[in-house]
């Protein structure tokens, strides 16, 4: 008996076994470092006078900083040496209207691959824009009353015009939102996956949507405050900007291309991303590790199993004894030491999972604990050793563990046999635990099953966490 | 809802006692069949365990009784209603749940670790393997709740390594 259900990928993953090279060790990360590319559409002018680009880069990055686009770069070369320019104007509808045909040229949408969506977009957002004449007085003011209105507007129309949704729009809008989504999304129109584009027309791309999710999308949008367009210290905004410079003829009239919605986070998304659009790209040492395969050495890898198997044995026994059969090794990595060593006593009390077992094993070491335990097949290291002021404390984490010795498990490593459930991913987090290795996913599990709770923001505390793919007990081991 | 204030008032004089013990002030009341059945407050330094929060503190009473007095566990937490002065945090919404526990109020937000709608939401979200969700209430008394952490959080807790043990509360709803 397992505590809870268990996924069972266990028979899959015993019948295939893996080639050495392959990574045991999986990083359980966010979603962002595996998500592929997302394109929105933002506007672009050619560079007619490639004389003035750094000119006209300064002036735009002045008056419409990339913002939440940081990581485009403003000017591309489409092409060869002699090819034209493109440069970043503002995302979709920040302040350019698509039907707005004193400014945005139709030849150039026609060619676009998203100007079908965009001159078909509804006509209230002319309405509501459309008065914005570009007039550098008041425009803030006058455009925060109009954004209102269009919302408004759009909440009044007849459905026909939420179709103009795409079906993007639906999947993201339960992601933080961005300017971009949220904006286009009022005007009846948002952007739509690279795989959406390679697979469908763009005509395809639209789908229904509810009122409940546009709601949503709207609610982002007016929350974000850098949805108002930017005003300048000069007063200029993008639009006066870029008519100035249409009519000088330093830039073709605006149209839209597909760019990458986000930075790539990993070496994999840099090469995709910089398909579409040249990106900047910081390479984050730490993860680019942890993704590599090899942020274990081989010696590494054996130990953690080693603790893995140890935690096996647990299970076993809890097995025999009627408990739920996952097994719990709490491990001092500092001084290689194991602290706790325990099992699921669910047999005994529905909320001795084997984590909140350890914890409280742990807490037995250092003179406290809080459950009733008659079970005495658990370990944990006596009182005093943990405070043996002989042993060299050579971790990194020693800044954490005062002049009264170790606090909860404060920079403990955690090994399990199975992937902790909600209630006992928070306890470790609480505990303070700096590593959790686990072998068996289980469903509804908080460490990358469920919820990846590690991960989360505004938790004041983190850790990491590795699965271990492949099995577990000894006979069963190649080396 | 007068009869929901009355209960956290005396949830509210548990999280006091704990203030007064260097704890973070968090009380909370488990009510079976109208009457107080146990009641909680932290008490992670004197365990040493980061787990001894006062929901976990008053489950672990009931079981105690449930022993004591040979009632069946499933079927008495299954009459419990939970008053607690702060948002469950997600261990012990999780805990709430696989209890059976059928209803919690609690006053005001926890910003920080909050599993009943904050952060994430172990009382409703689809969770099979944890059984049924549960329902909330929240606000209760919320104002005094957080006066009772600003005050703790003025002193900081002696007991922690450094500051990071902060759980920045969330305003009243
Ligand atoms: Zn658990
Ligand atoms: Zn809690």
């Amino acid at each position: 008996m397992r505590e809870g259900t268990c996924v069972t990928t266990h028979c899959i993953q015993s019948a295939h076994i893996p080639a050495m090279s392959e990574a045991v060790l999986v990083p359980v990360l966010t979603d962002e470092y595996f998500r592929p590319v997302e394109l929105v559409d933002f506007y672009v002018s050619n560079i007619l006078d490639r004389r003035k680009t750094a000119e006209a880069v300064k002036l735009l990055s002045d008056c419409q900083p990339l913002g939440k686009f940081q990581h485009l770069k403003r000017v591309r070369n489409i092409g060869g040496k002699d090819s034209p320019l493109q440069i970043l104007l503002c995302p979709l509808n920040k302040e350019l209207d698509p039907n707005d045909s004193t400014l945005i040229s139709d030849n150039a949408a026609k060619d676009s691959a998203s100007s079908e969506v965009l001159c078909s977009a509804n006509p209230h957002a002319q309405k509501c824009v459309l008065d914005a004449d570009g007039s550098v007085s008041n425009w803030r003011e006058k455009t925060t009353e109009q954004s209102a209105l269009c919302i408004e507007s759009f909440n009044s129309e007849q459905s026909s015009d939420l179709n103009l949704i795409s079906d993007s729009c639906r999947i993201r809008h339960h992601e933080k939102s961005t300017f971009s989504q949220s904006c286009a999304t009022i005007n009846g129109n948002s952007g739509c996956s690279a795989k959406e584009i390679s697979q469908h027309s763009v005509t395809n791309c639209k789908h229904d949507c509810t009122v409940k999710e546009k709601d949503s999308c709207q609610t982002g949008c007016e929350a974000d405050g850098d949805s108002l367009p930017q005003r300048t210290r000069t007063g200029v905004t993008v639009r006066s900007l870029l008519q100035r410079q249409v009519q000088d003829g330093v830039f073709s009239k605006p149209y839209l291309v597909k760019v990458p919605r986000h930075g790539p986070l990993t070496r994999k998304q840099f090469e995709e991303t910089k398909l579409y659009w040249p990106v900047t790209f910081h390479e984050d040492k730490r993860i680019a590790k942890l993704v590599s395969g090899k942020f274990f050495t081989a010696s590494e890898v054996n130990q953690i199993k080693a603790y893995l198997q140890q935690a096996d044995v647990m299970a076993t026994h809890a097995q025999q004894k009627g408990q739920g059969s996952v097994g719990v090794v709490i491990v001092d990595s500092a001084k290689d030491t194991v602290i706790a060593r325990g099992h699921s006593l669910t047999g005994d009390n529905p909320l001795m999972h084997a984590a909140m077992v350890a914890v409280d094993l742990v807490a037995r070491s250092q003179g406290g604990g809080m459950w009733d335990m008659t079970d005495n097949g658990m370990y944990h290291l006596p009182v005093d050793s943990t405070k043996d002021p002989a042993a060299p404390d050579v971790t990194t984490e020693t800044s954490s563990k005062t002049k009264s010795g170790p606090y909860l498990c404060t920079g403990y490593h955690v090994y399990m046999t199975e992937e902790p459930c909600p209630m006992c991913s928070m306890a470790l987090l609480h505990s303070r635990v700096s590593r959790v290795f686990y072998s068996q996913p289980r469903r509804d599990g908080a460490l990358g099953s469920r919820y990846k709770l590690h991960t989360l923001p505004s938790l004041n505390h983190h850790f990491d966490v590795f699965r271990f793919t492949t099995h577990l007990h000894s006979q069963q081991i190649a080396s | 809802m007068e009869e929901h204030d009355a209960w956290m008032q005396k949830a509210m004089g548990y999280a006091q006692e704990a203030l007064s013990n260097g704890e973070v002030p968090v009380g909370c009341v488990l009510v079976y069949q109208n009457q107080e059945l146990a009641t909680g407050a932290n008490r992670v330094n004197e365990t040493k365990n980061a787990t001894s929060h006062a929901e976990m503190v008053a489950i672990q009473k009931v079981m105690r009784w449930c022993v004591e007095q040979n009632r069946n566990q499933k079927e008495v937490f299954r009459e419990i209603t939970l008053y607690v002065t702060v948002e469950p945090c997600i261990m012990c919404a999780g805990a709430l749940r696989q209890m059976g526990v059928p209803l919690v109020v609690y006053g005001c937000s926890n910003d920080r670790f909050g599993g009943c709608g904050s952060i994430l939401n172990i009382a409703s979200d689809s969770l099979p393997s944890l059984g049924p969700g549960y329902d909330v209430i929240k606000g209760v008394l919320a104002e005094e709740a957080v006066q009772l952490l600003k005050q703790f959080y003025k002193h900081e807790n002696p007991n922690a390594p450094d500051d990071k043990r902060k759980i920045k509360q969330a305003s009243a709803e």
